[in-house]
């Protein structure tokens, strides 16, 4: 680790303070999320090929996985 | 949409530019009829869980894959102690976290017990003791029941049958660093201490130790310094076109 790096509880090192908005760790209660037994909402994004997708059309009944991440690129 | 799943990582502000609108990461599992019936959210961005963790979640119990870290071991008590990694395929990289479960097996009749027990019983108790950068939060397991043993006057805690402590591991950027610099796998020791009884009788504490020789690989990282320095890996990737389309879509509002 060089003077310009910090590391996180985790143990992460990065180049920003761990204080800064963009590395915070959330304490105390943690429960992000709609919660179990509620309905998902629809909505439609596009996908890697600029194709529109209809969430819940699109899934056609079929049981789905929805993950969220902070960036696709790592 | 990030907003209507109430996933928005709050404390990332606004003017922050490009990092505003990031979610907590984690996923939802829907039933046919689109109802959220499992969900698993992790506090820091940097965690994320594999697919074998929605599939366990989906099938609603925990299976070893077939290339998945595993030992095993039993003894003259017949209770049968596991230790397997779920997730990544078995392969251990800087960053995304994994589920390291001690299943322990015991036959009819056996308990073992949990905190508080009274003086001279032994409860069971879990570490975990791997290289440098190797972190693991403390152990779940499902709940225990209540077990009244003779002359003792509270209901005492138990877990019988067959029970999974689940623990996540991961390895920080000191880890990463051994990664990268070329270290295939790591060895880490898994030691469970536990007293077993039955309706009439406790038998000697135990101690056992599993040895798990877990792969280890590379994290894809974009070739930038400050996700560099986060897991201490060099990974050749051109994230400037993602960056760009980031901030144009957020300046652009």
């Amino acid at each position: 680790m060089t003077e310009d790096e910090f590391t996180d509880p985790y143990g992460f090192t990065g180049a920003l303070p761990v204080t800064s908005t963009q590395r915070m760790i959330p304490t105390g209660e943690f429960k992000p999320g709609l919660s179990i037994g509620q309905p998902a909402p629809d909505f439609e994004l596009p996908n890697h090929l600029g194709e529109t997708v209809s969430f819940h059309a699109d899934r056609d009944g079929a049981r789905a996985a929805l993950l969220f991440y902070r960036s696709a690129v790592w | 949409m990030i907003r209507q799943y109430e996933v928005l990582n709050t404390i990332v502000q606004p003017d922050d530019v490009p990092f505003y609108g990031v979610p907590f990461p984690g996923f939802f599992l829907l039933d046919e009829d689109g109802v959220i019936v499992d969900k698993l959210f992790n506090r820091h961005f940097a965690h994320r869980d594999g697919v074998e963790a929605i599939l366990d979640s989906y099938a609603g119990r925990v299976l070893p894959g077939a290339g998945d870290p595993l030992t095993t071991a039993s003894e003259d008590d017949g209770i049968a102690v596991t230790a397997f990694v779920r997730g990544g395929a078995g392969v251990l990289r800087a960053g995304p976290r994994r589920r390291l479960i001690l299943r322990v097996a015991m036959p009819e009749g056996l308990h073992i017990y949990d905190d508080p027990v009274p003086d001279g019983m032994v409860a069971t108790s879990i570490t975990i003791d791997g290289p440098d950068g190797f972190r693991n939060d403390p152990a779940e397991c499902e709940p225990t029941h209540p077990f009244e043993l003779p002359g003792v006057t509270q209901p005492l805690q138990v877990w019988d049958g067959t029970v999974d402590f689940t623990m996540n591991v991961w390895a920080d950027s000191v880890l990463g660093k051994t990664i990268a610099d070329g270290a295939e796998s790591i060895e880490v020791d898994v030691t469970i201490r536990y007293q077993a009884c039955d309706n009439a009788q406790c038998f000697i504490p135990r101690t056992r130790t599993l040895r798990l020789e877990i792969p280890t690989g590379l994290s894809t990282r974009p070739n930038f310094s400050r996700a560099r320095a986060m897991v201490g890996e060099v990974v050749d990737m051109d994230s400037a076109t993602h960056m760009k389309r980031l901030i144009e879509r957020q300046t652009a509002d």
